[in-house]
């Protein structure tokens, strides 16, 4: 691993802990450093912190969510969303909000570590 | 003797004699064995009684994928199952799992939990350094392979990981139509089927690697003690006639009839009328073998013990005190109480742990009512061929339905199994009712062609002389034959 992937810090947002859990230990496991948020105050004080990329489930949340999508998109961090369920709304949704893709779970590892570093270079 | 010693020391017991017997002396060592059946059939009993006949040094493992420990070991404590040296690697989804409100989903289950659940198990493996493992259920590792491909890959990895290192694994699979188990049943050294067919419970091996097995399919039961099986007997095939010993009715007019009397280890049908006293006739040869001190039991489907005892008693059969002195034990047999195969089994086990020499089924009617099973005739056949070859002599009494008239020797097709046939029958003689005693077959020896008057009283069974001055017996009609004939 070379050292841009070591001390890249990526934001990892779910109201499930089980799953934000799963998503750090597989980060950690390839390198990466996370900050993991559960609820829109968290994220809001995780927005100040110097992110290299973002992953939100938007699963569990309204749409206050987009509005913390602009933010990112407007310090031209990348953004990963992640949905229970495939859908031309939120796929149009997500893309107006600035987010880089739009994937549905359950998600493959192998797949989701490959978008992530592609999105890093 | 010895290379049979050899070769049983190189198997592990199943815990289960049935089932040993059937596996020819056990499980191989190192092997992976399949036991496939529907939900509460046994699985999971079969797996701890194979646990449980395992040494302590053998350090058994029990890793669950789906009942929880402390399920298990009340299960085990409920069936006498003595679980104290075996370990427990627990699978099972905790409770929490379902409270939870949280369980994840942005991964599939697949990718998530198949390592932990692979580690946990080699570690404990490692770790515990078994001998024999039980996995119950070996198909809920299913649901952590992506696909039915790697579901196959990993289960053979696992079987060679626990080869690797001798462990000898008895698994479980949860098959139903929807999620058929061929893969596993491919995989496996060793297939064990329970099933259940109406009240009955089987259990059929189907394959069986690098050994012999007794084929076909064993009766079982689940009962209070855990699971017993009862190896269908099959005829042997050796058989060795060392010399050939008749033995006596103790009364001499008949014995006379019989040419000195029956031959020891052959099979004689008594056959009948209801009432005749066919069932006396048998202990008759019962009180004569307890005089030379040998050991009779009788296998009653019909009479109750005590109007057996009673009978014997009044026509001077000495049935208790024969019975005290354990030359005569008189068992009744309930209706559906036994398969065919554990009666076989109740049967031989009496042979071999009492030395019985004379055994009496009565009858070959209450035989086929009582029991339950298959093939009850064939089974019958086995067990008289198995009682011949250990020289026992066996009694088959066979009521006739008519009581009068034209004379049929048995019901059914199995006149073929006696080697000697003996009637008794109602007779008319000048318009009174008499009983006649005769003869039809006899394999080893000639015996007499006439009938002879038969009567029980109070004072023994009582055989006249021969009735050769009647024509037409086997009717049940005779006729007198004037003194003095022509033509001879």
């Amino acid at each position: 691993m070379d050292e841009t992937t070591q001390s890249a810090l990526i934001l990892t947002v779910d109201v499930n802990k089980r799953n934000l859990a799963l998503l750090a230990q597989m980060l950690h496991q390839a390198g990466y450093r996370t900050l993991p948020a559960a609820t829109i105050p968290a994220l809001d004080q995780a927005l100040e912190a110097p992110i290299s990329l973002a992953l939100i489930d938007i699963s569990g949340f309204g749409a206050d969510i987009w509005q913390r999508c602009q933010r990112l998109r407007e310090r031209a961090i990348p953004l990963l969303l992640i949905s229970a369920r495939q859908s031309a709304a939120l796929q149009q949704a997500s893309a107006a909000h600035g987010a880089c893709g739009m994937l549905v779970k359950p998600l493959v590892i192998r797949e989701l570590l490959g978008l992530i570093r592609s999105l890093l270079k | 003797m010895s290379t049979a010693q050899s070769l049983s020391e190189q198997r592990l017991s199943t815990g289960i004699p049935g089932l040993d017997e059937i596996l020819s002396g056990g499980f191989l060592p190192g092997r992976a064995y399949l036991v496939r059946g529907g939900p509460g059939s046994g699985k999971t009993t079969l797996g701890m009684h194979f646990l449980r006949a395992a040494a302590p040094e053998e350090a058994p493992l029990f890793i669950t994928l789906t009942e929880p420990v402390a399920q298990l070991q009340k299960n085990a404590a409920r069936l006498g199952i003595d679980m104290q040296h075996i370990q427990f690697l627990d699978l099972s989804p905790s409770p929490q799992f379902f409270t939870e409100v949280e369980t994840y989903d942005i991964f599939s289950p697949a990718e998530v939990e198949r390592a932990p659940t692979a580690r946990k198990i080699t570690e404990t493996v490692e770790r515990l350094k078994p001998q024999r493992v039980f996995l119950d259920a070996m198909t809920r590792f299913r649901y952590l392979a992506s696909d039915a491909y790697q579901f196959r890959q990993q289960v053979l990895s696992f079987l060679h990981f626990l080869k690797e290192r001798g462990i000898t694994l008895l698994f479980t699979s949860e098959a139903s139509p929807e999620t058929p188990d061929e893969d596993l049943q491919f995989v496996a050294d060793g297939i064990i089927h329970l099933r259940m067919a109406s009240d009955t419970r089987f259990l059929e091996v189907t394959k069986f690697r690098g050994s012999a097995f007794a084929g076909g399919a064993h009766t079982c039961k689940l009962g209070a003690t855990g699971m017993q099986v009862f190896p269908r007997l099959l005829p042997d095939v050796r058989y060795e006639r060392l010399s050939i010993e008749q033995i006596s009715s103790g009364v001499p007019e008949l014995d006379a009839l019989l040419h000195g009397g029956i031959e020891r280890g052959t099979i004689t049908m008594l056959c009948g009328p209801s009432g005749v006293g066919k069932t006396t006739m048998g202990l008759q040869f019962m009180k004569e073998a307890a005089s030379r001190g040998e050991r009779s039991v009788v296998y009653s489907f019909e009479e109750e013990v005590d109007i057996i005892l009673e009978r014997c008693e009044a026509v001077t059969i000495p049935a208790r005190s024969m019975m005290a002195a354990g030359t005569l034990h008189v068992l009744k047999i309930e209706p559906l109480q036994y398969t065919a195969d554990e009666f076989a089994r109740l049967v031989r086990r009496d042979v071999q742990d009492n030395g019985t020499r004379l055994v009496m089924i009565d009858s070959i009617a209450g035989y086929n009512l009582a029991l339950r099973g298959e093939d009850l005739e064939a089974q019958l056949y086995a067990l008289s061929k198995y009682l011949q070859h250990h020289n026992v002599t066996l009694l088959l009494v066979v009521e006739s339905a008519e009581i009068t008239g034209n004379f049929r020797v048995t019901e059914g097709h199995i006149s073929y199994l006696g080697d000697n046939i003996i009637f008794i029958r109602y007779l008319e003689i000048h318009g009174e009712m008499r009983k006649a005693i005769g003869v039809l077959k006899k394999r080893l020896s000639d015996f007499e062609r006439t009938l002879r008057q038969i009567e029980i009283t109070s004072q023994g069974i009582k055989v006249g002389g021969p009735l050769s001055n009647l024509r037409g017996i086997l009717s049940g009609v005779p006729e007198w034959i004037p003194e003095r004939r022509d033509d001879g």
